[in-house]
């Protein structure tokens, strides 16, 4: 059974379709990567299996029951959302801000617990945020903020995180950490839905990719089955560039980390 | 003898008529100037009042002032009236006043002071220009003899204060401060140093610990944080054994007769205090 | 756990400022009370003048300076909070000024003397819609300045009312009190008023209660608040009625008092590492705080009469606010 299963899910705004009825499926432990253009309907469909918007038609099921049964604190323990552009209110330190990751998990009563402490250390070490855990949000990097985010979402430990564009500010090295932290994520039991640009890092790092196209799913399935010469062209309009005769397949990625690359 | 006599009277007469010819238009354009005309003159020497004047709320005089025109103490209208004489007080606009007065018409000013002699003298000054000196005498002795009907003077006067909505008290130079004197009462807060109309917080009130408390609220009409500051718990336990004594509010708009009905209500409550 | 200990020492502290301030304000006014001998007067047998000032003058005032002024810098920091918007407060929201109209509707009207709680219901009646126009008018992700803008509107349409209101009342007093509902007073505030502004004041402050958590998810966006679990359109339904309850009740006794909830919450905020959940009970405290230091300095002014308490509130407050400005200018704060 599929860990989290949409079916026909399609959504308007007013006259406009952003969503047709697309299906998608997320088993344990996958890494599902959401490619396409540019309003293509990615963040849209990561937004309603997210819970943050309702679909206009079509269910969604976790663990084969409706998600909408479940009470908003209980979602918010399994699924966590990393959205694309994240304004944050306050300059509130990062320590504060990654703490709030914790917050699902919480009570009302109840504040952050030793247990959960080691989780925000663990997580803090991972995203190299040690030396950044006292200054305040808005003093830092784009991608000093971006990793922030991700460990915010990183330390509730979701089921399924679902992270929409998340190195999109980021250098090439810290592009490669995140892409990992993820996978480790998915390495634990847990399964990830990435929205990506960068089709390399989508080919290399997902186990299935999803290309969406107008709204609708044009192909799914493996790298080598979805980022062929004729989607690419249809999604994209782009063609794969050939050297010396041979076509350089967007799945070879052209560079890796020096040191942290396992 | 007789033809003599009636011939001598005649001389006399308009003699008198020359000397001073009382005016025949009066116009008054303050209710406080209204009252005294409308009880000194004769009523076809009255050409105009003030629209307050028919106000039975403030007015001793609203049904006399029924008969005559209004006015709103506007020049245009009173220009229109063609007045020989017209009353003005410290209150009237002084630019109304200085557009009559460069016009050329006669003016005659009430002084409204708040000692009961200023009463007086404003009445006698004013008969004497309507031609009607007997009739104000007349009622200067009414008002006199009102004042000593009841004027046991007390020994210990009695202690009180004056006290209205937003908290405004009576000191000295005013009306309230001369009534209480003249019914042998003892105004704390003319006493303690307040002069005219002045609002004190109510913890000075209770400070003073005055034996009686009187009130002229405007009108029942209405609630207002003003009306409501009366009805505030520590003053309703002050007045526990004392309760508030209201004189209507008509009195005190303006020096006058009307001094001596007041004064009378006063002594009547100090009547009523000393029988407890 | 560093951060855990500041909070508390910050609270020790508004706490015992609160404490020292409500005893001197007790022996401040138009006359030196002898706390004392007002103690022992009110508890022996014999009340006197002394303890009839302290019990029905002077500690029901300090009581409502400190509960309304709790009930402002709570609002304050809960609308900055709600609407992530440091310049939302009761009084830019129109909450203020609409709960001073909803007031002056019932009081001078005759609706007040229909039943004791006429008066704060019309209060929380006009607060609330106040709000709910400016923030409507705003949009849900409206930025400062159509905030600003509608709260501009809403205020002067409220305040125009009120003025307009006063001068058609059938009081002749209604007019002079003005000045009293556009700039709030204390004066002479008795026990009737303390028990006209409890009961909005505790239920809004009960429905404050523990809706820190969600406001701290809102500081990352209401997006990612939802995902994380906030129900956002109960919190935001929750917080209006409770403002409005606060506020409401507050202004109805006191006329509306400007800038304590806009300045309170400021001046805290850095000092609670700027997170919601912390800047709550702070700002409360400091807005009690505010308002009674600003009640004594009504009093002790050697003016005739007494000055209005909102006039000392944006005398303080406006410089504080002005000092703010330039000291973040050049932030992105």
């Amino acid at each position: 059974m599929s860990l989290l299963n949409g079916r026909a899910l399609s959504l308007s705004r007013g006259q406009r379709p952003i969503l047709k009825d697309v299906d998608m499926t997320l088993q344990p432990g996958e890494m599902l990567g959401l490619i396409g253009p540019n309003g293509a309907g990615k963040s849209t469909l990561l937004r309603i299996l997210a819970g943050v918007i309702e679909p206009d038609a079509g269910e969604l099921t976790l663990d084969g029951q409706g998600v909408e049964s479940l009470p908003h604190q209980a979602r918010a323990r399994r699924i966590a959302y990393l959205p694309q552009l994240s304004e944050i209110a306050w300059p509130m330190s990062v320590e504060r801000i990654i703490e709030l990751g914790r917050t699902p998990h919480l009570e009302p009563w109840q504040s952050v617990g030793d247990e959960d402490r080691e989780i925000i250390d663990r997580v803090t070490r991972q995203t190299d945020l040690l030396a950044f855990r006292d200054r305040a949000f808005n003093t830092l990097s784009g991608g000093e903020q971006a990793r922030v985010l991700l460990a915010r979402a990183l330390v509730t430990e979701p089921d399924i995180l679902l992270a929409d564009e998340p190195v999109s500010a980021l250098d090439p090295a810290h592009q490669l950490d995140v892409m990992n932290l993820l996978r480790q994520h998915c390495e634990n039991g847990h399964s990830v839905i990435v929205v990506l640009h960068d089709l390399s890092l989508a080919a290399h790092y997902c186990h299935r990719l999803q290309l969406l196209h107008q709204g609708s799913t044009l192909a799914e399935g493996s790298a080598e089955a979805v980022l062929n010469e004729k989607n690419l062209a249809d999604a994209y309009d782009i063609a794969l560039t050939k050297t010396n005769g041979k076509v350089l397949k967007p799945t070879s990625l052209p560079w890796r980390r020096l040191h942290k690359d396992d | 003898m007789q033809i003599k006599a009636i011939a001598a009277l005649l001389i006399l007469l308009s003699s008198l008529a020359t000397v001073a010819e009382p005016p025949q238009r009066v116009v008054s354009v303050n209710l406080c100037s209204d009252q005294l005309l409308l009880m000194l003159a004769d009523p076809q020497q009255v050409a105009s009042v003030s629209y307050l004047s028919r106000d039975p709320d403030s007015s001793f005089v609203a049904d006399q002032a029924a008969a005559f025109p209004l006015n709103h103490a506007r020049a245009e209208e009173i220009i229109r009236l063609k007045p020989d004489l017209i009353l003005v007080t410290p209150h009237t606009n002084p630019r109304l006043r200085t557009t009559l007065k460069k016009l050329g018409y006669p003016l005659h000013p009430l002084s409204l002071g708040h000692r009961f002699d200023d009463i007086v003298e404003d009445i006698r000054q004013l008969a004497t220009r309507l031609g009607q000196g007997s009739r104000g005498e007349s009622l200067i002795q009414q008002m006199q003899k009102r004042l000593q009907s009841e004027a046991e003077e007390p020994t210990h006067p009695p202690t009180a204060i004056f006290l209205q909505p937003r908290g405004y008290t009576s000191g000295s130079d005013t009306l309230q401060d001369e009534a209480l004197r003249l019914a042998g009462w003892h105004n704390l807060a003319a006493q303690q140093g307040v002069e005219g109309y002045t609002p004190v917080p109510l913890e000075q009130v209770l400070h003073w610990q005055p034996g009686t408390i009187f009130t002229s609220a405007y009108t029942g009409s209405g609630d207002s944080l003003a009306e409501r500051q009366l009805h505030h718990p520590a003053l309703q336990r002050l007045l526990a054994k004392h309760p508030m004594v209201e004189i209507p509010y008509k009195y005190w708009i303006c020096p006058g007769p009307m001094l001596a009905d007041a004064v009378a209500l006063l002594q009547q409550a100090r009547v009523r205090e000393r029988d407890r | 756990m560093i951060a855990a200990v500041r909070q508390h020492r910050l609270m020790l502290s508004l706490g015992g400022a609160i404490v020292i301030t409500a005893l001197l304000s007790l022996t401040i006014g138009s006359q030196p009370l002898p706390l004392m001998q007002a103690l022992q007067e009110s508890f022996g047998e014999k009340a006197g003048v002394y303890s009839l000032i302290l019990t029905e003058l002077r500690i029901p005032r300090t009581l409502i300076a400190l509960l309304a002024g709790a009930s402002l810098g709570l609002c304050g920091a809960v609308m900055q909070s709600l609407l992530r918007n440091p310049l939302a407060s009761p009084g830019l929201v129109g909450s203020a000024s609409g709960a001073a109209l909803g007031a002056v509707i019932t009081l001078y009207f005759g609706f007040a003397g229909l039943f004791a709680y006429a008066l704060p219901l019309g209060g929380m009646a006009g607060a609330l819609l106040a709000t709910l126009t400016v923030y409507l008018l705003a949009g849900r992700d409206g930025g400062t300045l159509t905030l600003i803008l509608a709260g501009v509107a809403v205020n002067a349409f409220a305040l125009a009312l009120v003025s307009l209101l006063l001068n058609l009342a059938p009081s002749p007093y209604a007019v002079q009190e003005i000045a009293l509902w556009m700039l709030g007073s204390l004066a002479n505030v008795s026990r009737n008023e303390l028990w006209i502004l409890l009961p909005g004041t505790i239920l809004g402050w009960l429905l404050i209660w523990r809706q820190g958590r969600p406001l701290d998810l809102l500081t990352l966006g209401e997006e990612t608040a939802s995902s994380m679990g906030a129900d956002l359109p109960n919190l935001r339904r929750r917080l209006f009625l409770a403002v409005a309850l606060a506020v409401g009740s507050a202004i109805s006794v006191t006329g509306a008092i400007g800038f304590i909830g806009l300045v309170v919450p400021h001046l805290l905020r850095p000092l609670v590492g700027y997170q919601p959940s912390r800047l709550l009970i702070p700002s409360a405290m400091g807005g009690a705080l505010l308002l009674m230091l600003a009640d004594m300095g009504v009093r002790l002014l050697p003016v005739q009469g007494e000055i209005k308490v909102g006039v000392v509130t944006s005398l303080i407050g406006a410089p504080f606010f002005l000092w703010l400005i330039l000291h973040h200018r050049g932030r992105d704060v």
